[in-house]
């Protein structure tokens, strides 16, 4: 186990997964209650075209892919704002076209060695120090928009409308907390992979709500659930070498479903 | 000045027209609402009543006319908490986590700034909020819980949290049985009374809000009628706004317990 810990790769990965667990925990609950759930797996879907972007113009691909991705959120939050579209199909519209750009300009780097896998499912070898970086940046403004903005952000989640007649930004927050989404979204794919990351979006809240009816308790519960999925996940595909995020979303999923099942039978007992 | 203020009506609106997509939802509105009165908007579905209250809250603009609230357009009065608002439609979303009291403190948070808690005025505010809708014994409970008639009066709570001058229900009574609708009715009256608060109601059911209010403005795209109810509506008006062959039932709101129909 200690030896485990002296490798720099795994030390970032228990960093990582232990930053994303509190990032994950508390953004899964603004997500669920404004359900914003297809939106994060849409911006997911949609770094693919940055990364590619990225790969292809030899610059970062978390930097390329937080810009695509910010640009893509604001965009499809205008278009449905203003244009004619409902949110399901501006977002379904914006996804697969960002995959086939993204698909496109790989397919113009030929000679690019690309861990195709790595970012479609996640890889424990893939934080770097940077990455570690970013994250606790994006921590570090989170957490007091967050406590500070709480109260506001959850009357807009319950009544969008009155919040709006009673003073409220909701546009501007609606904008600000969009730009979270994309950011924690971005930093995490390294390790959990655009596919998977949009289980990490809407499982915790969904977990808290099962058991809770006030919402400290729900973020409580949804915080330290996100923390023993990702950190059991991240040991067990270790060892039995499996790709961390498959890993993490099904420990995941198992664990939400496992607890729907006990609730019912309690339930009809 | 102060005689000047409390003259001024609540909400002026002069030639207003909306339209979407070039049809026309409200033609060449004029109408006046006195401060520290009860008016309701009636007319049928589609008569424009939600849009009327809509664009008195600013947030429909009118595509020509002028909307005034105490004197000042509504861009300008909707950060000094002037409104207290009660939409349409019901909360189907039982498991959003809050209890009555959460969402009575959701309007003294809106207007807090950056970080700010609430401080012993505002818990006052609160439960003297719950208290006029006599709600204070259950805001604990999760309002996911509460059946549709407290669950509407918690919000109406919330919007009285804001210490508003203008409380405007859009079809308030929704979900609550005729014993239920009454004590609402006498509840809006103790709120003018006690407050001094101008309620603007909307309504389908002319014949439950005539008996209590003071104002009624018959909508369907133009307002038919504008006047006390008690002095009758001329007929013209009520086969313009809701067709001919219709009756009306009148209540009598204080009535509480009803022996017979006739």
């Amino acid at each position: 186990m200690t030896s485990l810990f002296e490798m720099q790769f795994f030390q970032n990965a228990f960093l990582m997964s232990l930053m994303l667990g509190f990032l994950f925990g508390l953004l899964s609950f603004f997500v669920v209650l404004r359900k914003m759930a297809f939106l994060g797996a849409g911006i997911a879907h949609t770094a693919f075209g940055g990364i590619a972007i990225g790969i292809f113009l030899g610059i970062n691909p978390f930097y390329s892919s937080l810009v695509f991705c910010t640009f893509s959120a604001i965009l499809i939050n205008r278009l449905v704002r203003y244009g004619r579209i409902s949110y399901d199909t501006g977002i379904g519209i914006f996804f697969s076209f960002s995959m086939a750009l993204g698909a496109l300009f790989i397919s113009l780097k030929k000679a690019y060695t690309f861990d195709l896998k790595g970012y479609l499912f996640g890889n424990i070898l893939g934080v770097s120090d940077l990455d570690i970086l970013l994250t606790l940046i994006i921590l570090f403004i989170f957490i007091p928009f967050v406590s500070s903005m709480f109260q506001k952000i959850l009357f807009m989640s319950f009544d969008e409308k009155v919040a709006e007649v009673s003073g409220i930004h909701t546009q501007r927050l609606d904008t600000l907390l969009s730009v979270f989404l994309v950011a924690i979204i971005v930093v995490s794919i390294k390790i959990v992979g655009i596919i998977l990351v949009s289980a990490l979006v809407v499982l915790p809240a969904s977990f808290g709500l099962l058991f809770f009816k006030n919402y400290r308790s729900v973020i409580f519960c949804s915080i330290l659930y996100t923390l023993i999925t990702m950190m059991s996940g991240l040991f067990l595909s270790y060892f039995l070498d499996f790709p961390t995020g498959a890993t993490m979303v099904i420990l995941g999923t198992i664990l939400y479903f496992t607890a729907v099942l006990v609730l019912r039978l309690i339930k009809i007992k | 000045m102060d005689k000047k203020l409390t003259n001024q009506p609540a909400v002026a609106l002069k030639n207003v027209t909306v339209q979407f997509n070039r049809l026309v939802i409200l033609d060449r509105i004029n109408l006046q609402i006195k401060s520290k009165s009860i008016t309701s908007i009636v007319g049928p579905n589609g008569g424009g009543k939600t849009t009327l209250l809509n664009t008195i809250l600013g947030i429909t603009k009118p595509f020509q006319g002028q909307v005034q609230v105490f004197g000042l357009p509504p861009s300008q009065t909707e950060t000094k908490g002037i409104f207290g608002y009660l939409p349409q439609g019901n909360h189907s979303d039982l498991n959003f986590p809050v209890n009555g009291y959460d969402v009575v403190a959701m309007s003294r948070y809106s207007q807090k700034s950056f970080a700010q808690k609430l401080n012993e005025t505002d818990k006052n505010i609160i439960e003297k909020s719950l208290n006029t809708i006599e709600m204070l014994d259950y805001c604990h409970m999760p309002f996911g819980l509460l059946s549709g008639g407290q669950k509407q009066r918690i919000l109406i709570a919330r919007a009285l949290a804001m210490e508003p001058r203008i409380l405007i229900l859009d079809e308030p009574s929704t979900g609550l049985d005729a014993v239920a609708q009454d004590n609402f009715y006498c509840m809006l009256e103790r709120i003018r009374d006690n407050q001094g608060i101008t309620i603007i109601m909307v309504s389908h059911d002319i014949g439950a809000v005539s008996g209590i209010v003071d104002q009624i403005a018959c909508l369907n795209r133009k307002i038919h009628f504008h006047g006390d109810p008690q002095k009758g509506i001329p007929e013209s008006a009520l086969e313009a706004v809701f067709g001919k062959n219709i009756q009306f039932v009148y209540h009598d709101h204080r009535c509480q317990t009803c022996d017979h129909f006739s």
